[in-house]
């Protein structure tokens, strides 16, 4: 008995290369297996949430993202929802929009901005709407990212 | 009794590292390519040095000797490669945007699964802004690595490690020389209190606020307070535990006090096929052993068993001080200090392998460097 084991157990440690080979190479296979058509994705506290509306203007476009409420096991109750504004070329010298955050037809927020100091101006209308502090207006090239605090 | 060993002929060695010469090939074949001539070179010049080291674990059987120059080599050429490749892909070194992040651009380390592995399993989701496939091919790596050669990856394949093993090395004797061995539990709490905190606030709480790697591979751009203070924090980390503890202690202090991958690593002690024993008939408890082992993996207790705990990280660094050739690897399940040698090179196989298959990239972009500034005179394509 011992000697069969100890010749299992050899055979173990050679064969751990092969099989660890295969295992590697079968990695797209096996997340395919356990993951689905779905797969797997980055949460949405940091990628912002799906782009759930477009709005074009003349010299950019508006990107309003999904709110994000997200919680590990149930839904939060304060949140946040990510605009893009976006320019093909360059963004105009002054931003000045009124956001309708959940399609609903009302207005929800006013945002201004000045895309050369970058110096912003928000304005609640609708009482979800919390609040915007300076470390969430983003500034990128050609775009400017803001991420709204909102409760549900 | 332990056999006795005697060092191999070089025509013997020569004959022993065939099987790791055809495992290089194979991996360093996979990755020529057939139009950069500097790659193909950088390739040959990795594979050479590889294979050279291996040659002189086998020959002159001071594993942990040769094992260690691998291992700082790949702690220091890491940073020029890393950061020169992010200049070319992302056009930045080093920082992080908030740009970066939205387009999951970061750079994924392996440290990070531990962060992730929750999210994974109950949202399918993960908390940090990378392609999300990668992080579960990643993870299946660190699996297969734990069933191969258990937490040997801290001692043979990880590419930050050898800062603390090289700053440990700088002085002969130990400053502070008693460290409690509860310490060694640190780890753990670190892996379970940030696996669960980063679940809680969707993000990799290690990654983000503790990891000192940062500061030899990437960090988030400076923009807000929050930011400010994660720096301040793991640079402290970087400067406490991989430069002066380990130089204080000799002992790789962040591995020991902080890592959350070595402690996740730990839990494949027992279920991969090779660890260290040590054989009491010969063991005089001189207790060298302990004080070399750099994770305080061997205490009196584990000495009195035969054993290592399971921090142990494979290193060989007790089997090469032990004065009376005590200690050895061993293969679980087979008897006892029987063909130490042949046990010993069935864990070198798959570690210089794992080795090369998982941080060969690593020397191969800091030579590709060297070779483009030699022959370019820049660092970047």
């Amino acid at each position: 008995m011992g000697k069969i084991k100890s010749i299992l157990c050899y055979t173990w440690a050679i064969m751990i290369i092969p099989i660890a080979l295969a295992i590697i190479f079968s990695s797209p296979v096996i997340y395919s297996i356990v993951f689905g058509d779905e797969g797997v994705k980055v949460t949405n506290w940091i990628s912002g949430g799906k782009i759930m509306h477009v709005i074009n203007r003349n010299d950019y476009s508006i990107y309003l993202h999904k709110p994000v409420f997200d919680g590990f096991f149930y839904e939060r109750k304060s949140g946040y929802i990510q605009i893009d504004f976006i320019s093909q070329t360059n963004l105009p010298r002054n931003i000045e929009e009124v956001i309708d955050y959940n399609l609903d037809k009302k207005p929800d927020f006013n945002f201004s901005l000045n895309t050369q100091s970058n110096l912003y101006h928000f304005d609640t209308i609708n009482n979800k709407v919390k609040h915007l502090t300076k470390e969430e207006v983003y500034i990128l090239e050609n775009r400017r990212t803001i991420r709204v605090n909102i409760e549900k | 009794m332990q056999e006795t060993l005697k060092l191999p002929s070089i025509t013997r060695s020569l004959l022993l590292i065939i099987p790791f010469l055809i495992l290089c090939s194979f991996s360093l074949m996979t990755n020529l390519s057939k139009t950069d001539t500097i790659h193909n070179i950088a390739t040959f010049i990795t594979g050479f040095f590889f294979i050279i080291i291996f040659f002189f674990i086998v020959h002159t059987r001071k594993t942990d000797k040769y094992r260690t120059i691998l291992f700082i080599t790949f702690a220091l050429t890491f940073p020029l490669g890393f950061i020169f490749r992010l200049y070319e892909t992302r056009g930045h070194f080093m920082i992080l945007f908030f740009e970066d992040m939205l387009q999951n651009k970061a750079e994924f380390c392996i440290i990070g699964i531990t962060q992730n592995i929750i999210p994974l399993v109950i949202r399918n989701e993960i908390f940090f802004p990378i392609e999300a496939k990668r992080v579960v091919f990643t993870l299946i790596g660190a699996i297969v690595i734990g069933l191969t050669i258990g937490r040997g990856f801290c001692s043979w394949i990880c590419f930050f490690g050898g800062w603390e093993e090289c700053f440990s090395r700088i002085t002969k004797k130990a400053k502070i020389k008693k460290i409690n061995f509860k310490f060694r539990l640190l780890p753990f709490a670190v892996l379970f209190a940030t696996a669960l905190l980063s679940a809680a606030f969707f993000t990799s709480i290690y990654c983000f606020w503790l990891c000192p790697f940062k500061t030899v591979s990437e960090f988030v751009e400076i923009s807000t307070l929050l930011i400010a203070i994660q720096t301040i924090i793991f640079l402290a980390f970087f400067i406490g535990l991989v430069i002066i503890l380990p130089i204080l202690t000799k002992k790789r202090t962040q591995c020991l006090l902080l890592c959350p991958f070595g402690a996740f690593m730990s839990f494949f002690h027992k279920i991969n096929p090779f660890e260290v024993r040590i054989n009491k008939d010969i063991c005089t408890d001189c207790q060298q052993c302990i004080k070399a082992c750099q994770v305080l993996a061997l205490t009196p207790e584990t000495l009195k068993d035969g054993k290592t705990n399971i921090s142990c990280t494979r290193c060989a660094k007790c089997i090469d001080e032990c004065p009376n050739g005590a200690i050895s690897y061993h293969i679980h399940g087979t008897k006892l200090f029987v063909k130490p040698e042949l046990k010993r090179m069935l864990f070198l196989y798959p570690a210089m392998f794992a080795s090369i298959f998982i941080s060969a990239g690593v020397i191969h972009q800091f030579i590709y460097r060297i070779i483009l500034l030699i022959s370019t005179g820049s660092l970047v394509h």
